[in-house]
């Protein structure tokens, strides 16, 4: 949290020096991804909600205060001219803009577009698309936003927490049942995933506790992380899909189809964990990502790890890698770091590509939780693939992994792998149960790039921790991230 | 303070959003550019070109009658997420409307416009919003440390207007029932709001009278189509009915309501267990630091008083004075396992700090 006032540009320099000093031969983040960061205008707070392109390549950033602005990105991070296009959003944490000049925002008590109809420059119609999610007067009701690829879109709807009250009066009918619980769902939709197409709202999953951030994928699947707490024993990945309930029990109060007067909240652990849908990847919360922000997929035009998906982490200086593998017919997978400090600052909300695919824009805040950190950074591809693992699959016997770059010396001693699951509950967050050292039984090369590490024992529900120690590739740089964590819902 | 350095403190304290809105009266330049907002826990907009900001809004006790497309809050029992029971204890709603917009003429006119029950609420002059307790403070620098912990803004000003009773609109000869907001348009960034009721489509737009001395204002409704609208609001003045789909209302600032708004806060002095726990709600403590052992972002403060951790070899008590430098000097030593500057510095005197460890203390079994 420290590095948040760091100059990035200052970082560099500090790693060839200490690469030099230590001959260190791993590739030095820069080389492979570059970091800048990007001012907003002089005076305005820089807590970024949300950020989009309009099909002209113009950039929107939402500000949580109030106000929205727009630039042509440019080359120099620090020659962006922006202009205010709209203002009036309480906490505006989802942003779209369907066509230049006009967009859609999802803030507190609504999803409004906002659009410039004169060509000014400045948005001057609002619409209400939108204001069926109710609004208790909590703090944590946050709604994040993705088109659903066809003129409508999803969003995300964030439960309320207990640390903070609601109102007297609250926008749209209140539960009594609902308000209970940490993470509770007083008014609403809270804590589901909502559908909006032509002028209608209708409810798509359920069970989710504070999902900041939703995608759609290439591939039209929708994705959002979860953050830690009540009901979330660690960070989740989930592929949302229509029907399904995701496991924080808050939500069904609102569920036509769940007995009325009866609160969720006394639904029996194992019934819930019956009923819900499993995470497709599950984050260790230190280690990983201790609060899952946006999804985003990696593009082709990038350069490296091509429709891979990565999720922002709110609460440290990094972005989660995700690995998914097919098993079943069913996506689970594993994790790592896409990158870890580096410059990146932490508050880490919002990610968005640039409309040529080759730049990660990061929206950034944290406002109220520790130091300010917050603003935009821009993340490029710095042109050096790393030394990294690109695939990790299950295998029937354990894993199979493929590199980016050939792999000089696979040795069986440098690998451990410990396994254990989690239990979700009503308490806040939760460990790593029942960890176990799984020996390693045999690695083997089964290609320049791909070797197999197999076990002793697999076994469903469990989350495999893969270490590695002392892998080099054939041009000697080391491997760059070491640990890797892997999701096993299924076996084969 | 000597002349010097109060001018150096006012031009610290001069808020930039100030700076920044070159006001054309004054001889600015920008006469187009629309009030934004900036670290200024206090934003403006000008008198012609209003700030029209959405935020959570104090409520100043609209009553009942006006809020009734509102869901109604009830109070909760406290929760313990450690046990997944209710807890002993109740919490109440506060007050406070939810999705309205609040909009600011400068000095002369602020007033809320509600998107739930699509009508004017209340309306002041003299400020707008201080928005430190949701927004979070702006000491500690220029751009502030931006803890705060409160949940909705200050009403900062004189109240001059609150509407009362059912919509005053009616529309061909019938009440509004449950209206919906449809959107605003913008001119000059003064909005007109748009809503619907009673399958019309009705406009409101709200102008500050600038001839007075402040706090008066005009109403306009227009009605789409052949649709007619009469008003029937209780305690407002100057009703012309221009056509039958056209009226405007004029307001000017009620007496009465501006005794309302100016309510002290309670106070207290010196070493109470009173004040702790007021202060305890007040800064929040409870967002980080649970009362039932549950676990949080800051450690729970259940038999907090007079257990024992440690830092580095060293073990030490948490004493009156260890609690006393946790809270006025939170990174002087950070408890095990948690992370620095989380915990909020807060601007408090001895006293206050020392009944906030009052408070805390009958969270333990040891008290001395
Ligand atoms: C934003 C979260 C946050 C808020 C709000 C907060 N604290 Fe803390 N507090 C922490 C964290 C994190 C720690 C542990 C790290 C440290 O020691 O600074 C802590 C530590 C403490 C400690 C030392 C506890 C121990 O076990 O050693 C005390 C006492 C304390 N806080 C009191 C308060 C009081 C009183 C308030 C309200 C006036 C308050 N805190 C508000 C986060 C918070």
């Amino acid at each position: 949290m420290t590095h948040s006032e760091t100059n990035p540009t200052m970082k560099p320099y500090l790693t060839i020096l200490l690469v030099a000093l230590l001959g260190i031969t791993t590739i030095p983040t820069h080389a492979y991804l570059k970091v800048e960061t990007i001012p907003l205008p002089e005076g305005t707070p820089p807590e970024i909600g949300g950020l989009t392109f309009d099909p002209d390549g113009k950039l929107y950033v939402a500000t949580r205060r109030n106000d929205i602005f727009v630039a042509t990105p440019n080359a120099d991070p620090n020659a962006f001219e922006w202009n205010l296009f709209a203002s009036g959003f309480h906490n505006g944490l989802g942003i779209e803009a369907p066509a230049p000049g006009h967009i859609v925002v999802s803030q507190m008590a609504e999803l409004t577009e906002a659009i410039d109809t004169d060509g000014d420059g400045s948005a001057d119609t609002y619409n209400n698309l939108n204001n069926e999610i109710g609004l208790s007067g909590n703090y944590h009701e946050t709604n994040g936003l993705c088109s659903d690829g066809d003129g409508g879109y999803y969003i995300a709807a964030g439960t309320a927490s207990h640390n903070g009250p609601t109102f007297w009066k609250t926008h749209g009918k209140y539960s009594k049942i609902g308000r209970r619980g940490r993470n509770y769902s007083a008014v609403q939709w809270k804590g589901w995933v909502m559908h909006f197409k032509d002028g209608k709202l209708t409810p798509f999953a359920s069970g989710f506790r504070m999902h900041n951030g939703i995608l759609r994928d290439s591939k039209g699947r929708l994705w959002c992380g979860d953050n830690q707490g009540d009901f979330r024993a660690t960070s989740p990945l989930y592929l949302v899909e229509k029907g399904n309930f995701y496991g924080h029990p808050s939500s069904l109060v609102w569920d036509k189809n769940s007995p009325k007067g009866k609160d969720p909240l006394h639904t029996p652990q194992k019934k819930l964990d019956q009923m819900r849908t499993h995470a497709t990847v599950l984050m260790p919360y230190a280690e990983m990502n201790r609060s899952c922000a946006e999804p985003a997929e990696i593009p082709a035009a990038f350069g490296v790890f091509p429709g891979q998906l990565i999720i922002a982490d709110n609460n440290d200086t990094r972005i989660t890698r995700i690995m998914l593998d097919e098993v079943g017919g069913k996506l689970q997978g594993s994790c790592t770091h896409f990158i870890n400090g580096s410059g990146l600052r932490t508050g880490n909300n919002r990610l968005e590509w640039s409309p040529d695919g080759k730049q990660l824009y990061v929206g950034q805040t944290v406002r109220g939780w520790g130091k300010p950190s917050e603003g935009i950074q821009r993340l490029s591809f710095g042109g050096k693939t790393p030394f990294d693992v690109d695939k990790l699959k299950l295998t029937k016997t354990g894993f199979e992994l493929t590199t980016t770059l050939p792999v000089a010396n696979l040795d069986k001693a440098e690998i451990s792998i410990n396994s254990f699951h989690y239990q979700d509950s009503h308490r806040y967050g939760g460990g790593q149960l029942d960890k176990k050292n799984i020996p390693v039984t045999k690695t083997t090369n089964s290609g320049a790039k791909t070797f197999t590490i197999d076990l002793e024992s697999l076994q469903a529900g469990k989350v495999y921790h893969i270490a590695i120690k002392n892998l080099k590739a054939k041009d000697g740089s080391k491997l760059h991230n070491e640990n890797f964590y892997y999701t096993a819902n299924r076996l084969h | 303070m000597k002349p010097i350095h109060i001018i150096i403190t006012i031009l610290i304290l001069c808020p930039l959003s100030q700076a920044q809105q070159k006001d054309p009266a004054k001889g600015g330049i920008a006469t187009s550019s629309t009030p934004t907002v900036s670290y200024d826990v206090k934003p403006r907009g000008t008198v012609e070109k209003p700030l029209i900001l959405r935020t959570y809004c104090p409520d100043p006790g609209v009553e009942d009658a006006v809020l009734g497309n509102h869901g109604k809050a009830a109070p909760t029992p406290k929760y313990s997420p450690r046990s997944g029971k209710d807890s002993k204890g109740i919490v109440q709603p506060i007050n406070g409307i939810p999705a309205a917009i609040a909009v600011n003429h400068a000095d002369e006119l602020s007033y809320i416009w509600d998107t739930t029950e699509c009508r004017l609420l209340y309306a002041w002059k003299d400020g707008f919003l201080d928005m430190s307790p949701y927004w979070g403070s702006n000491q500690g620098g220029r751009k502030g440390s931006r803890k705060g912990f409160g949940y909705t803004p200050k009403l900062d000003g004189i109240l001059t207007y609150m509407t009362k009773g059912y919509h005053p609109i009616h529309i061909n000869g019938k009440p509004v029932g449950i209206p919906s907001y449809l959107g605003h348009n913008r001119k000059n960034n003064l909005p007109t709001f748009r809503w619907s009721a009673n399958k019309a489509v009705i406009s409101t737009a709200i102008t500050p009278i600038s001839e007075s001395d402040g706090g008066s204002l005009r109403v306009e409704y227009r009605a789409e189509g052949d649709a007619s609208i009469s008003y029937h609001g209780s305690n407002d003045h100057g009703i012309e009915q221009k056509a039958p789909n056209h009226l405007i209302v004029t307001i000017t600032p009620d007496p009465a309501v501006a005794k309302f708004s100016k309510k002290k806060e309670k106070e207290f002095k010196g070493v109470t267990l009173a004040r702790g726990e007021h202060l305890f709600t007040t800064y929040s403590c409870a967002t980080c630091h649970s009362i039932d052992g549950g676990k949080n972002h800051g450690p729970t403060i259940k038999d907090l008083f007079g257990s024992k951790r440690m830092f580095g070899d060293q073990e030490i008590t948490a004493d009156d004075s260890y609690l006393y430098e946790s809270i006025a000097n939170p990174n002087a030593k950070i408890a095990p396992g948690y992370q620095p500057n989380f915990m909020p510095k807060f601007p408090m005197s001895a006293d206050e700090i020392n009944s906030l460890i009052l408070y805390i203390k009958t969270f333990s079994k040891i008290h001395d």
